[in-house]
């Protein structure tokens, strides 16, 4: 391997020039304006073409710089704004520069290598761009939130209304049964964790069994939402293989690049944002009225009789879910520097609460960017972030124990009064295992994470000649994040005595640490004007370490909350470690400014893999062609793209191993035979994408149209079969299943008014996708149960298809043997339409999110009826005399689609209404201030939906064995989802 | 071809040189071992005395997993309780509402943990003759250990399939899965394992090479060990009807009726709890209760002795000032079988021995021995007065009901009994609706496997 990368060098050497000798020099001036508005444009890079010299306009626009003897051309480039390139005559000694905004974003730079990027205009694959504002327009928990509605191709569902967030993506469908289906998260090159840690309540709901955490059951926060969405500059998502194969075998679901604003040379520019806001209950699912005491005793027993009041009804979502919080948020960064030495320095903090009293969420964060040029040849580029998240989400989700909140609110009728005394006490809930006001008051789940990615990265430009450039680019860094976890739930609540062991307390720790180290070489070789080659090299190491500890005690000396007070203690703790290696070639060549092409691939190898030392090759390759000017005024110009890639998606930590479970009896150690059977060969699954599609710019350069088409086909699909028992084994980890997933993607975005003085701007996104096995080597197989409804793996159908039970038609008692199709877990599109119209100084902006089709089973609605506490239990059923929640609690568990519901909705995700106060007023409160805005804006503000109860996103956990890869298809006991609202206020200075 | 430029062609060696001892550095491949467990690969491989052993205990953690399941469910079949967790209303509707179906809730019922026990009994077989410091007579008591714990699992789950039959060999592999096998079939492998086992242990001199917990106090050596063996024997003869190969079992157990004492009915081995953490608690102690309820006919009834006051076992059944309530049904009758969460539970002991023997003299139409043990368990046990020696009234009812009251809360025997005898029409249902299901059918992740489906892989709607 080295002597290839030996001669590979070699070679580039050999086909390369002198470098340019030194000669005389001379000091060009000149001014940097945009058109129209002829503002000066400050921090613009110029650079003498085939050099390395250059240099920065100041705050009037103006620069000086020494450019060699003889004609030059000047290249000028500002984010924002297309690179220009200016011609400067042997006896020119003034230029004046005048670059166009970019409101299109035609000419942002898009990475398309590990150390190079193409021009939107010439890209040969559909990637998405989302800019700082449309991040950070509307306060949002975190930055996969804030890209709701916003990327065409993406699913991005919340799983709980708790305050902090939790979230789900999917680009472009389900990409894997069993693997990782999250995204790769890289912020300036580092790769970052969105991993989600269970925080412990397991082990007082129990919803799990005994164990004392279960992430899938617990609604975690995915570990991304730690960061700072105002620090971000740009999102790109990666949506397909071809874009995604540089990143090899961690790509198949995608990848989500972060770039975080960097400093700007020139005097210290500040910019303070703060806010205000509250929330409210979303959605309500309302209880049954009692209409008599006969109807109380059916359902609560005899005991009813000392409780019932006809005169009293008590709204237990009102009294649990009717907290007003106050929140609030506060960001000061300040950007500056010289030409060599640049910086962004940026503080943050948030503290939200929820709608449940004792809820919340605070994140604090620090970011510092610095960029330093070392010499005329190397520059380096440091950053580091340091983010604190604080959170206590409460009792929420699923639950065996009776203590849930939301779970236990379907179980309280409206004529019991279950709120606080006069004296203190709480009263004790005769029909349920507790009280769930008391609970909000005594429970703690708390959170604490302390994280810091920091990034660095090295550019030398080893030479630079008019035709030939090879640069260096070094880059990496390290994410490190110990999460804190504690439960505490004293002895005196209801429910803490039952077991015989009252208070129960639960401490976490879990630390993730990863690095990656990426080394790259690049070439670019003009051997003609209108003709550039790029060429890179690279390698890539990463390594990622996972451990978590954990630790319970239950029966609680002195109510203690240490866990040393616990008569009954319990242990956890398990560990990952993952080592990859992968090497990367790729060449760009652009022809003609027209015609792009690239061929390239990376090979990949991982301690995950059965064979350790295994390459595994993921080739790409695509072309992109530019007509101009073709129907000047309708479509100024068309591009047409299609691209191939390969990616992978490594098999998990463990996956290759046969686990003998380690327990023990009466103080003895004993082995038992796992239940899950590993692969010893297990290897990454293989996607191949092709991917077609064409981009318009349209109506005198107002618009552009995306149209994207794919196909991949998955193989090597790793799946978690049921095994039947009598293998000895519940589940066996395999390769071979094929998958084909296919889908299409389109976008709008448009300007079709633009004037100085109003504006109006839109942008829609739309995107779905249908998967289909079309290999299996093993026999069709349920992930789940029928009565609560699987997913049933199947050749020829869809990887997401809903089965349950139903009665047969002839024997209305009898039921299907293999239950029916109940209908499809995925949606069936999504898309999003956001509109901006600015008149003057004001502007509005409002976002509308719609998700159609998929399915989902609504728990909370179903322990309503079971606790014969539904809003509508009361009306006629089926048949004669019959309630219609008696109706539906004895027939749920024949026929489960009673409870399967469309998933669909539309939901007004984001508006806001803005004014940028007059400098004139601003400076006049405070002489320093440039600009300052103050803004009103809401998230989720209203939904149509026909889902009944609770949020149609709120997807909390998967059924049974139903890996989250495919889907969780059921809601039940979340933590409700709720409207938010902001008053914002910002100044720059 | 020009020359390079002197500084860019040093920057460039230079670069040469770092890349590639990075990339040769990098080229290291990493082995990263498993860090949570063992693997099976080590057991198979290079198993050593020191890991079978400690895989012989998996065999008492396997047996005593499904004990809560098997006295739970089967005991709610058979009405000796009901679940009324008010968190989870389907052990009243799946349980006793709706009909029983392969893809249901909790249909299962110890079928995926009888194979995995096969599994671990089958590995240990599998090469404990290869293990290199096991002696002969330690080989021999690991088999006849593993085989015992291997034909307990089978005759417990023959019990809950009953006539849908069930597989004797599992494959690890899935590729090709063992038969289904007859009822018959079953209780003849079961019944061959234990006479195996009864051979190994006769060989295996002494002692055992591993350690087993307090609940085998008495039962931890080869011989003493026998007798728990053929125990278990007698019970599975008598399960199938074979009357006088129990009686011949029995003889060779731990029977004993010398002591008229309470102690003297708890004689046996046991499944053993702790607090400690990866341990197990006992999952029939509810005391506040949670879940848990007894049947109302326990306490209903029951005989009373000649003061009047009942049946001393009823106190199996205590009143609690909680009631719980689900789906319609309330009750404040929990269970009051242990002590405490820790108490330890019968794998088998000699009340039900003696109530073996007495159901096999009664077949055999020995009535004298039959009464003469229906009336240790009726005094010892009950405190009721002894039936006279020329009782002439149905011993089958009399046998039943000391079952009933002896056993109460045990492996559902009342429901295989009531099964066996052909009386599950008389147990009571707490609404018209209600059901008794006379069999479980297989759960969907076996059926959907197979072709042709097993003859279990159907809908039971009970009686």
């Amino acid at each position: 391997m080295q002597r290839m990368l030996s001669a590979l060098l070699a070679g580039l050497l050999l086909a390369s020039g002198t470098a340019a000798g030194q000669a005389s020099t001379r000091q060009v001036t000149g001014t940097v304006t945009e058109e129209g508005s002829n503002a000066p444009i400050a921090s613009a890079q110029i650079q003498v073409r085939g050099t390395t010299t250059g240099g920065l306009s100041g705050e009037d626009g103006r620069f000086s710089i020494r450019v060699p003897g003889g004609e030059v051309v000047l290249v000028v480039r500002r984010l924002g704004y297309p690179p220009v390139e200016v011609t400067v005559g042997a006896s020119q000694s003034s230029v004046s520069v005048v670059m166009r905004k970019d409101a299109l974003k035609l000419d942002q730079v898009v990475i398309t290598g590990q150390a190079t990027g193409i021009s939107r205009r010439n890209l040969p694959n559909s990637v998405t761009s989302v800019s700082a504002d449309q991040v950070s327009r509307v306060s949002s928990p975190s930055v996969d939130q804030a890209l709701q509605g916003k990327v065409a191709g993406a699913q991005i569902s919340t799983s709980t209304g708790a305050p902090g967030g939790g979230n789900r993506v999917r680009i472009r469908g389900i990409s894997s049964i069993l693997g990782s289906a999250q995204p790769l998260y890289v912020v300036d090159g580092v790769i970052v964790s969105d991993v989600s840690i269970g925080n412990g309540t397991n082990k007082l709901t129990r919803a799990a069994g005994t164990v004392i955490s279960a992430a899938t059951q617990e609604s975690p926060v995915n570990r991304i939402s730690d960061l700072n969405p105002n620090d971000v500059e740009s999102m790109e998502i990666l949506k397909g293989s071809a874009a995604a194969a540089i990143y090899g075998s961690k790509a198949s679901g995608g990848v989500i690049i972060i770039t975080t604003k960097r400093g700007q040379a020139g005097k210290p520019q500040f910019n303070f944002r703060s806010g205000l806001g509250t929330s409210r209950l979303a959605y309500r699912n309302g209880q049954r009225k009692f209409q008599s005491l006969a109807d109380a005793t059916a359902a609560f027993g005899p005991r009813a009789v000392d409780f019932y009041d006809p005169n009293r009804v008590i709204d237990y979502e009102d009294v649990t879910y009717g907290h007003e919080p106050l929140n609030r948020e506060a960001s000061l960064s300040v950007s500056g520097g010289s030409a060599d030495t640049r910086y962004f320095l940026s503080a943050n903090g948030r503290n939200e609460e929820g709608i449940v009293r004792n809820t919340y969420a605070k994140k604090y964060g620090t970011r510092v960017n610095v960029d330093q040029r070392l010499s005329d040849r190397v520059e380096l580029q440091v950053g580091t972030e340091v983010l604190r998240t604080l959170s206590d989400r409460g009792l929420f989700g699923n639950d065996n124990a009776g203590n849930s909140i939301a779970y236990t609110l379907t179980k309280i009728p409206s004529f019991l009064d279950l709120r606080q005394k006069a004296d203190g006490s709480w009263p004790v809930n005769p029909f349920y295992n507790s009280n769930p006001l008391h609970t909000i008051d005594r429970v703690t789940n708390e959170e604490g994470v302390w994280r810091t990615i920091s990034n660095a990265r090295l550019t030398w430009d080893m030479f630079a000649t008019n035709r030939q450039e090879l640069r260096f680019v070094g880059y990496g860094g390290a994410d490190v994040m110990a999460q804190h976890n504690e439960v505490f739930s004293p002895p005196e609540l209801q429910y803490e005595p039952l077991d015989g062991l009252p208070g129960t307390t639960v401490v976490s720790d879990g630390n993730n640490t990863q690095a990656n180290l990426n080394l790259n070489l690049v070439h670019v070789w003009r051997p003609f004007t209108r003709m550039s080659a790029t060429t890179q090299l690279g390698t890539q190491y990463e390594r990622r370490k996972l451990g978590v500890s954990r630790s319970s005690g239950q029966g609680l000396l002195g109510g203690l909350q240490v866990v040393t007070a616990g008569t009954v203690r319990d242990i956890d703790e398990n560990r990952l470690l993952t080592e990859d290696f992968g090497i990367f070639g790729q060449t760009e060549l652009l022809l003609n400014d027209r015609l792009f092409l690239t061929v390239g691939a990376r090979a990949d190898r991982s301690s995950n893999n059965g064979d350790v030392g295994k390459f595994y090759l993921f080739p790409k390759a695509s072309a992109s062609y530019r007509l101009p000017n073709l129907l000047p005024g309708a479509i100024d110009e068309l591009k047409l793209r299609l691209a191939y890639g390969e990616t992978g998606n490594q098999p998990l930590y463990g996956q290759k191993f046969t686990p003998l479970d380690l327990t023990n009896i009466g103080g003895l150690g004993a082995f038992r035979i796992g239940t899950g059977r590993g692969a010893a060969d297990i290897r990454p699954e293989r996607q191949r994408e092709l991917e077609a599609g064409f981009d318009a710019t349209i109506l005198k350069n107002r618009g552009t149209i995306d149209i994207t088409g794919f196909q991949r086909n998955i193989s090597d699909l790793l799946i978690t079969r049921t095994l039947p028992p009598t293998s000895g084994y519940a589940s066996e980890v395999s390769n071979g299943a094929e998958m084909k997933v296919w889908g299409m993607e389109a976008s709008l975005s448009a300007y079709p008014v633009q004037r100085p003085s109003y504006s109006w701007n839109t942008r829609v996104s739309w995107g779905m996708n249908r998967s289909e096995i079309t290999k299996l080597p093993v026999p069709s197989f349920l992930l789940g149960t029928l009565q609560v409804g699987a997913v049933r793996i199947e050749k020829g159908k869809s990887a997401t298809q809903l089965i349950g039970n139903d009665t047969l038609p002839q024997t209305p008692r009898a039921l299907y043997p293999r239950g029916v199709l109940m209908g499809e877990g995925n949606p069936s599109w999504n898309g999003g339409w956001g509109n901006e119209i600015r008149l003057g100084r004001f502007s509005a902006f409002a976002l509308l999110d719609r998700q159609q089709g998929g399915m989902l089973a609504n728990g909370t609605w179903r322990h309503y009826d079971l606790g014969q506490n539904s809003r509508d239990f009361d009306a006629p059923g089926p048949k004669a005399g019959q309630k219609l929640g008696d109706y539906r609690r004895s027939t749920y568990l024949a026929v489960t689609s009673i409870y399967y519901q469309d998933a669909s909705y539309t939901k007004l995700r984001e508006v806001t209404l803005g004014y940028d106060v007059p400098s004139a007023v601003a400076q006049k409160l405070w002489s320093r201030a440039q600009s300052a805005r103050i803004q009103l804006s809401g998230r989720n503000l209203y939904w149509w939906t026909k889902f009944r109860g609770g949020d149609p996103e709120a997807q909390n956990f998967g059924a049974g064995n139903v890996p989250d890869a495919i889907q969780r298809n059921r809601e039940l006991a979340a933590y409700p989802a709720s409207r938010s609202f902001w008053l914002n206020f910002n100044v720059e200075f | 071809m020009r020359r390079l430029h002197g500084a860019a062609l040093r920057r460039v060696a230079v670069m040469t040189v770092l890349g590639a001892s990075a990339f040769a550095g990098a080229c290291k491949e990493v082995t990263v071992p498993n860090y949570n467990s063992p693997n099976v690969d080590g057991l198979l491989n290079r198993p050593d005395a020191a890991t079978i052993n400690t895989t012989v205990l998996g065999l008492l953690v396997g047996a005593r997993a499904v004990v809560g399941t098997y006295s739970q469910t089967l005991g709610i079949f058979g009405r000796e309780m009901y679940n009324l967790d008010q968190a989870d209303a389907r052990f009243v509707l799946s349980w006793l509402v709706e009909p029983l179906t392969p893809g249901g809730f909790g249909v299962d019922i110890g079928w995926s943990a009888t194979y995995r026990q096969v599994l671990t009994a089958q590995t240990i077989l599998d090469v404990v003759d290869k293990v290199p410091d096991y002696s002969t007579l330690q080989k021999e008591g690991v088999k006849g250990f593993a085989k015992t714990f291997m034909a307990l699992a089978l005759m417990e789950q023959l019990r809950v399939r009953d006539t849908f039959g069930i597989v004797l060999q599992v494959d690890p592999t899935a590729a090709k899965l063992g038969p289904f096998v007859t009822k018959d079939e079953g209780y003849v492998r079961a019944a061959a394992l234990l006479d195996e086992a009864k051979v190994h242990l006769n060989a295996a001199g002494t002692s055992f090479p591993f350690t087993l917990t307090t609940g085998f106090a008495g039962f931890n050596t080869p011989s003493n060990f026998l007798k728990v063996n053929r125990g278990l024997k007698a019970r599975l003869e008598v399960d199938r009807g074979r009357w006088q190969d129990a009686l011949t079992a029995l003889g060779e157990s731990f029977i004993t009726t010398s002591t008229a004492t309470a102690a003297t009915l708890g004689i046996g081995v046991y499944h053993v709890y702790s607090t400690s953490s990866g341990d197990a608690l006992n999952p029939m102690f509810d005391a506040a209760p949670r879940q848990l309820v007894a049947h109302p006919s326990f306490l209903q009834d029951v005989q009373r002795r000649a003061d009047g006051t009942p049946d001393l076992r009823s106190g199996k059944v205590a009143i609690s000032t909680t009631t719980l309530t689900s789906q319609g049904i309330s009750s404040n009758q929990r269970l009051n079988l242990y002590a405490s969460n820790v108490t330890p539970i019968a794998l088998i002991r000699n009340e039900e021995l003696v109530l073996l023997r007495a159901e096999a003299n009664i077949a055999l139409g020995n009535r004298s021995a039959a009464i003469q043990d229906l009336n240790f368990i009726r005094t010892v046990a009950g405190g009721l007065a002894p039936l006279p020696s020329d009782h002439s009234g149905n011993l089958v009812d009399e046998l039943l009901y000391n079952r009933r009251y002896s056993l109460f809360g045990e492996y559902g025997h009342r429901w295989f009994d009531m099964r066996r005898y052909g009386r599950l029409a008389t147990l009571p249902r707490f609404a018209p609706t209600h059901r008794i299901y006379p069999i479980v059918p297989l759960p969907s992740d076996e059926c959907n496997q197979r072709t042709p489906e097993p003859k279990g892989c159907v809908q039971v709607s009970g009686i």
